[in-house]
């Protein structure tokens, strides 16, 4: 990890339907379900980031 | 003889293409969220805003997610990145970030990204009007869908781009230019005649780290741009060699983490410096690095 803050978009972790969470900023501690690899019907386009 | 207070306002406050900033120093696009810091660090920031103007990291004409994991990497001295530029794309960057972004102490610069001149041109509309954006970037590293061609590695591209786009907006156009060319100042040389204000340099070298165990790459990306203090002396004969061959202003970046560090890109023929990869170490390094610009700037006392 490059930062902590936010700033560098490197902890990116993704989610199941689609784009990623910045792990340092959207965690550190998130729920289970909210993570994993993108399910086949994710849309690549999604808006990643809150 | 100079007073420390004269001396202080001689060196710190800077007109840039007609926008007054309070100092020199700026962060590189893509390495300071200053939405995510004021989300982390509180309001505070808003009162003690570390650098002189704010870039944004670049934006898409559509919504990117970015690249899949792993995205960065450590190598000596610098960092790896293939980060991908996830953003809201356009609309969502307009309704959601630009308000919030204009309640920053600091004059607002935009960085747009296209892969023509078509959508180059709808980012420049769309951005170019709003009052509060003071200018705006163009990262021209990426490929031309019409020629297939990487705009910024092409002097008559980046003029070509450049001539398309100034009619568009009364603002501020800055060209980030590449370092992975053989010229650099013909492509600088290729924005101006374009009519661009000013060129920003530089991005980050194309480079690339191996796991020598598995044998595969250690960006999923496969490659991405090196930065840090690594980069360093390439950026500084690249500024040199650009602040040369044109007379709009250079802004000069790469591997900046201190005030005597910005002042060899001052010395090199920059207008104003930016702090990038030292953003991810310290937050608050805009700040510092302009308040150590001033005294690195100071000659020595003589006896």
């Amino acid at each position: 990890m490059a930062c902590g803050f936010g700033a560098c978009f490197g902890c990116a972790v993704p989610k199941p339907e689609g784009g990623y969470i910045r792990l340092c900023v959207d965690g550190p501690v998130v729920r289970g379900d909210e993570i994993g690899p993108p399910a086949a019907d994710a849309v690549a386009s999604e808006r990643a980031f809150r | 003889m100079m007073g420390a207070n004269e001396r202080e306002q001689s060196t710190r406050a800077v007109d840039f293409c007609g926008i007054e900033l309070a100092h020199q120093v700026i962060n590189a696009s893509g390495t300071y969220d200053a939405l995510a810091a004021r989300r982390v660090f509180g309001d505070e920031i808003l009162d003690d805003f570390p650098f002189a103007a704010f870039v944004s990291k670049t934006i898409t004409p559509e919504p990117r997610a970015g690249n899949e994991p792993r995205r960065i990497w450590e190598t000596p001295a610098g960092m790896i990145n293939s980060i991908g530029l996830p953003n809201k794309g356009l609309a969502g960057f307009l309704a959601e970030d630009l308000p919030r972004l204009a309640e920053l102490p600091v004059p607002l610069i935009v960085s747009v990204m296209a892969t023509s001149a078509e959508q180059f041109s709808r980012l420049l509309t769309g951005v170019g009007e709003r009052e509060e954006v003071a200018a705006i970037e163009l990262n021209v590293s990426c490929p031309n869908v019409h020629s297939g061609l990487i705009v910024g590695e092409q002097p008559g591209e980046t003029a070509a781009l450049l001539r398309t786009l100034r009619p568009l907006t009364g603002k501020p156009l800055i060209v980030k230019l590449t370092p992975n060319v053989a010229d650099p100042a013909a492509v600088a040389i290729g924005a101006e005649e374009g009519g661009a204000d000013a060129v920003s340099l530089i991005n980050t070298l194309k480079a690339s780290a191996f796991d020598p165990i598995s044998r595969e790459p250690a960006l999923a990306a496969g490659h991405g741009g090196l930065s840090g203090p690594a980069v360093r002396p390439v950026a500084l004969q690249q500024l040199r060699a650009v602040a040369a061959a044109v007379t709009i202003p250079a802004i000069g970046m790469g591997g900046i983490c201190n005030g005597a560090d910005a002042g060899e890109f001052l010395a090199a023929g920059a207008a104003i410096v930016a702090v990038g990869t030292e953003n991810f170490r310290d937050p608050r390094a805009g700040s510092r690095v302009a308040a150590e610009l001033d005294s690195a700037l100071q000659p020595p006392v003589s006896a």
